[in-house]
């Protein structure tokens, strides 16, 4: 029963992959489209199996910039929307410039990176992809932990507990879906980082 | 000695707003108080003021003999409010625990005490089950639960049954009197069904708006015990009568 749903599930998209690579293997070759402007999927299978030994070596690298920017960015980003969260002021006087930071683009930022770090080692990259993990982790994280119902509050506030038990009981099963999904969005932004940087 | 006891006490928010005025109220032990009104006449802060959740700006609440604040830390009230503020991720038994949780008490003391508060709302069986999966009035029974779990001496109630379909709500109002009378608690309910407040109180206290005043107490002289056909009495739609003339003065045209 659950076989045959995912078999439903996914056989149209399997159908719109393999009709699309046939049209286009099927026009560049009808149409004798120069190679330079779009190869053939043939060629480009055919490029990566003679190349697939370093394209792994390389792919493999770079993932690990990912996951290691990832890493950081998001834990760093989670402990600053913690403090944020935490205390009002501080969130006024940063949040402005948090969010001007975001707005560089990462082609300004990559130089500064590869002059402080050797451009050649996983550091600069890694630094580049938490830059770009940070910002949405945070943003999401500090309104999760304030979007906590005021009502929810008040029942903590009638049973006399300390601001932590709050944090624990309350804000942060609150914040946990903004959290994932920040995570999601961070983890696409962590693989851009990785490879642009 | 009274249970609650508010001597003069004024409200006034940032901006000026007042939203009570020299309130003066004392409920003894045992009684069903309700508090009616019209949207803004201070009901529910007064009733947050009673639970030290708000400050007054002037006056003083006892509560128990206490500071409020004092009667707070002592978990001297369990609260209930217009939502159920459930815990989405804790099972019903988690949630009816929660108080006595935080107040320390060992896992065995805890499973037998929730066994008894879901037998007393009804709800034997559902333990195991999650909020989301809980009608509405099966959700607020489980707040109820959790409100008495630690056997406060007093109920604070802010519109527990305004966002249930009128069915439910008679059903609920019976039931609560039901556990009020077994409970032997002091309730302070807040409502603006004058049907409500009528068969659930011993005294509904009628406030009037801008600024929040008491207009006018009304005790409330239908038998114990009260079932559907106390709605019926000819006796209940007299007090119905007073309680909406009573509204009317306090300046509202419904």
């Amino acid at each position: 029963m659950t076989l045959r749903r995912g078999a439903t599930n996914w056989l149209p998209a399997l159908g719109v992959l393999v009709g699309f690579v046939g049209i286009w293997e099927g026009v560049v070759k009808g149409a004798h489209v120069q190679r330079f402007l779009l190869p053939a999927p043939d060629a480009i299978w055919r490029a990566f199996a003679d190349n697939q030994a370093s394209l792994w070596r390389e792919g493999w690298f770079t993932f690990q910039e990912a996951v290691g920017g990832f890493a950081i960015g998001c834990c760093v980003a989670i402990l600053v929307a913690i403090v944020v969260a935490r205390w009002d002021l501080l969130g006024g006087a940063l949040m402005p410039y948090a969010i001007a930071a975001n707005a560089i683009p990462i082609i300004a930022f990559a130089p500064i990176t590869n002059a402080w770090f050797n451009p050649l080692d996983k550091t600069s990259k890694m630094v580049i992809a938490g830059v770009l993990c940070f910002f949405p982790v945070f943003v999401n994280v500090v309104r999760g932990l304030r979007s906590v119902k005021p009502q929810q509050l008040e029942l903590m506030r009638s049973y006399a507990v300390g601001d932590f038990t709050v944090f624990r009981l309350v804000r942060v099963p609150t914040a946990l879906p903004f959290l994932f999904t920040a995570l999601r969005v961070a983890s696409v932004l962590a693989m851009i980082g990785a490879i642009v940087g | 000695m009274s249970v609650v006891d508010v001597k003069s006490v004024s409200k006034e928010f940032k901006g000026g707003t007042v939203a009570l005025q020299d309130i003066d109220l004392s409920i003894e032990q045992g009684e069903f108080v309700s508090l009616i009104g019209p949207s803004g006449c201070g009901k529910s802060t007064l009733l947050r003021i009673i639970g030290d959740l708000i400050e007054p700006s002037q006056g003083d609440v006892s509560v128990n003999g206490k500071t409020a604040t004092r009667a707070r830390r002592d978990h001297d009230y369990g609260i209930v409010f217009q939502d159920a503020v459930l815990y989405n991720w804790r099972t019903v038994s988690k949630n009816v625990a929660l108080p006595l949780e935080l107040a320390g008490w060992d896992r065995d003391r805890r499973a037998s005490r929730v066994d008894e508060m879901l037998d007393l709302v009804e709800l034997r069986g559902f333990g195991d089950h999650h909020p989301w999966q809980l009608s509405g009035g099966m959700q607020q029974r489980v707040s109820i639960a959790r409100a008495l779990s630690f056997e406060p001496s007093l109920l604070l109630m802010d519109e527990p049954f305004g966002a249930l379909d009128e069915m439910t709500r008679e059903r609920l109002n019976a039931e609560l009197l039901r556990i009020w009378q077994e409970t032997r608690s002091t309730v302070v309910f807040v409502t603006h069904s004058i049907a409500e407040a009528v068969f659930l109180s011993t005294r509904i206290v009628v406030m009037s708006a801008r600024p929040g005043r008491i207009s006018k107490v009304i005790p409330v002289d239908l038998p114990q015990p009260r079932t559907g056909e106390t709605r019926e009495e000819p006796r209940f739609f007299e007090l119905a009568t007073e309680v909406r003339e009573a509204l009317h003065l306090g300046g509202v045209t419904v």
